[in-house]
């Protein structure tokens, strides 16, 4: 085993490998409580450059309260998230310009609804690369159901049929890396799973998308 | 151990359709018309390039072109940046072609123009070859009309193409061109998948010798798309041929083409 790929290799290579594929990429992203060695999300070309013009970050903590739904008052927001009523209309204040959000006033009530925005990833993989632990790892993810649509567990190794059994249980893939060739094989395909975490999932592409945005922005020459 | 049966994990990547042909054959109408038969079939997210510098893609799409940004535009200013030293070649270039990219209803657009500027741009060029492929993986379908001749073949500017597709008009002139573009793919060792040959405003009675002119010069053939009068009015009124009824004969015929050239690709 000694020969074998460290993980932190592994890692590396995964994440340049779902990089290289047109994901937009994050690692050592904490979710839940839970560190997730790679998450990935698939960007849309409209999204970005929204948020390439937008002046400010976008508050997904407090947008997702508004997706697919009609008018609500900052009461009922502050409620839901759990901030106060003074912040959520200050953080929607400032995005009314950029157009996400509507604002209007009845009886003596601030409403607003989610006008131009939408969570800005139409795919999310999740990959996982601590070999050494498998088994208590993923256990551990299993908490992050609702938070992705696919999940994989990353070897530098063939694995055995009890390990593919559970993970095939669980729904979750296993790629194969072979470091002597760079190659990647997908030796369980990972079932597709839906987003129903939708604050998690907003903030992750929020803010995996500003990170990858200010690299992809620095000079490169 | 099930090490050696797992699927092997390649680049993900839209299927690249890239339509040439002889001047005037129609290479646009083709072009839009397997555009409105793709967003009728919503497939996925598509890209349509105009990689011709006479721009009538935009127009034969119901696209206004006037102020908006093509990826010549962004070169020649870029250039003038490097050479007086003002910019690099990363920050904002990408954005930049971002932001010329044209959003529709269905479908994307990014439209190649052309330089003005004097002196080298091959590096330039090379570039913004590595953004617009990497932003290609963002699609499921890309469309690129090209331009009339032969220099994008032998620049293989269309090497990441799985599919090209000879356009072909009802002449001598049109199937020379078109023989010749399969040759001169053999030639530079372009790796397309297929190379389908399209007889365009034919009348059916050179269906039978198209057919055996795609044989002989070794592409699929593709068909044909017939005259359709509500081209013709499209196009003398200045109207999108997007917006053509799906049941004309064109449409129909561009329609049975594109599952035809899916199911060639297993992809549908």
């Amino acid at each position: 085993m000694s020969s074998v790929v460290s993980e932190k290799t592994l890692c590396a290579a995964t994440a340049s490998y779902f990089s290289s594929q047109g994901y937009f990429v994050r690692r050592n992203y904490e979710i839940l409580g839970k560190t997730v060695d790679i998450v990935c999300i698939m960007p849309r070309l409209s999204d970005l450059k929204k948020r390439i013009k937008s002046t400010h970050f976008v508050p997904s903590g407090i947008l997702y309260t508004l997706i697919g739904g009609g008018w609500r008052t900052t009461e009922d927001i502050a409620s839901e998230t759990g901030s106060s009523a003074l912040f959520v209309s200050s953080a929607l204040e400032d995005i009314v310009r950029d157009g996400w959000v509507e604002k209007k006033e009845e009886d003596g009530k601030i409403f607003w609804k989610a006008k131009d925005y939408r969570i800005p990833s139409k795919d999310c993989v999740m990959a996982h690369c601590r070999y050494r632990k498998c088994m208590e790892s993923l256990e551990e993810l299993s908490g992050l159901d609702g938070c992705y649509n696919k999940m994989y567990y990353v070897f530098p190794y063939p694995v055995d049929e009890e390990f593919i059994d559970l993970c095939s249980k669980k729904g979750t893939g296993i790629l194969v890396f072979y470091e002597r060739v760079g190659l990647f094989k997908e030796l369980l395909p990972p079932e597709v799973k839906e987003v129903t975490n939708l604050k998690v999932y907003a903030n992750l592409c929020e803010v995996i998308i500003k990170e990858n945005l200010l690299y992809r922005s620095i000079d490169s020459v | 151990m099930k090490d050696m049966s797992g699927r092997l994990m390649t680049f993900r990547k839209g299927l690249t359709i890239s339509v040439c042909g002889k001047g005037g054959a129609g290479k646009t109408t083709i072009t839009a018309l397997l555009l409105k038969a793709l967003t009728e079939k919503s497939l996925g997210d598509i890209l349509v390039i105009d990689a011709d510098p006479a721009m009538n893609l935009g127009v034969a799409l119901g696209i206004e072109m006037e102020g908006k940004t093509t990826l010549g535009m962004i070169l020649d200013r870029k250039k003038e940046e490097l050479d007086s030293g003002t910019s690099g070649y990363g920050k904002l270039m990408e954005a930049e072609i971002w932001e010329s990219i044209i959003e529709q209803n269905g479908f994307d657009m990014l439209v190649v123009g052309w330089k003005r500027g004097e002196g080298c741009y091959c590096d330039l060029d090379s570039f913004a070859a590595g953004i617009i492929e990497s932003l290609t993986k963002w699609y499921d379908f890309i469309l690129i009309d090209f331009y009339a001749g032969f220099e994008h073949l032998s620049r293989g500017t269309n090497k990441f193409s799985d599919i090209l597709l000879i356009v072909t008009e009802q002449s001598r002139m049109g199937l020379a061109t078109s023989r010749r573009i399969k040759e001169l793919a053999d030639e530079v060792n372009l790796s397309f998948s297929e190379i389908f040959l399209l007889g365009n405003r034919l009348d059916s009675t050179w269906e039978q010798e198209l057919y055996q002119f795609s044989k002989k010069i070794g592409v699929n053939y593709a068909g044909i798309i017939p005259h359709d009068q509500n081209i013709a009015e499209a196009s003398l009124r200045g109207k999108t041929l997007i917006s053509i009824p799906s049941d004309s004969p064109a449409s129909i015929a561009a329609k049975k083409f594109l599952e035809k050239m899916l199911q060639e690709c297993s992809l549908f």
